[in-house]
């Protein structure tokens, strides 16, 4: 199981929480862009 | 009637009954995410863009002929027409020899069906979400955390740092091996997400 801090991820307060989300989390990876919007919807709907 | 407020189910329901607006609030609302997602996949901007309109003709198009269901995951449903578009296109790309193979390969995706018409379906679809529900059980702590706050109470990954006591880097690299570790337990299940 992977369990890192990231080391590479600017700490700009002044960017907005998507674009943080989009370039720290997803970093052009369109599967985890699918992944987190399938989870969104499923942990939200009952 | 403030369309802001509505859910994507009450603004397909809106549009059903013939609120021509509601269609259009629920693009605007999720065509950058759309658009991010095709953009990842096909590097052409020009491609992209004609993937991202043909993308909500269709979209239109299967609900106007009854073919989408609600089941509360719109923008997954439309993500998946987004992505069989993109296939298309390598495919189509592939036959002309301008890609290599990798460019249309697997993904969690998987096969995709769309279709929750059947009673069949929808049971499949349900146990699929129970099972990855329960895959969050088995992340690290700090991930499983940050995945329930960011999804359950919706919070920014400033609010989520905040709350933790820790910095935004770490909150959202926990989020980003999160969602990796998420998605080798789905391969290594081999579930196929609908």
């Amino acid at each position: 199981m992977v369990d890192m801090d990231t080391t590479e991820a600017t700490d700009d307060m002044n960017r907005d929480d998507e674009e943080l989300f989009m370039a720290h989390v997803i970093a052009g990876d369109h599967e985890l862009l699918f992944l987190d919007t399938y989870l969104r919807e499923i942990f939200t709907t009952k | 009637m403030n369309l802001q407020r509505l859910s994507d189910t009450q603004l397909l329901s809106s549009y059903l009954s013939g609120d021509q607006s509601a269609i259009s609030k629920l693009i605007e609302r999720h065509k950058k995410r759309v658009s991010d997602y095709i953009h990842m996949m096909v590097k052409d901007r020009e491609v992209a863009d004609d993937i991202f309109q043909e993308t909500f003709i269709k979209v239109v198009r299967f609900i106007d002929e009854g073919r989408y269901t609600d089941n509360g995951k719109f923008l997954s449903w439309v993500l998946r027409i987004a992505h069989n578009q993109v296939i298309d296109h390598f495919r189509q790309a592939k036959q002309q020899n301008k890609v290599n193979e990798s460019d249309a390969g697997f993904d969690i995706l998987g096969t995709l069906r769309f279709s929750n018409d059947t009673i069949e379906d929808q049971m499949v679809s349900a146990q699929i979400e129970n099972d990855v529900r329960k895959l969050v059980e088995f992340l690290p702590e700090e991930q499983r955390q940050v995945v329930m706050m960011r999804y359950y109470d919706d919070l920014s990954f400033k609010e989520i740092a905040e709350q933790t006591d820790v910095s935004i880097n770490t909150a959202l690299g926990r989020m980003r091996y999160a969602l990796i570790n998420l998605r080798k337990m789905i391969r290594e299940k081999q579930l196929i997400l609908s």
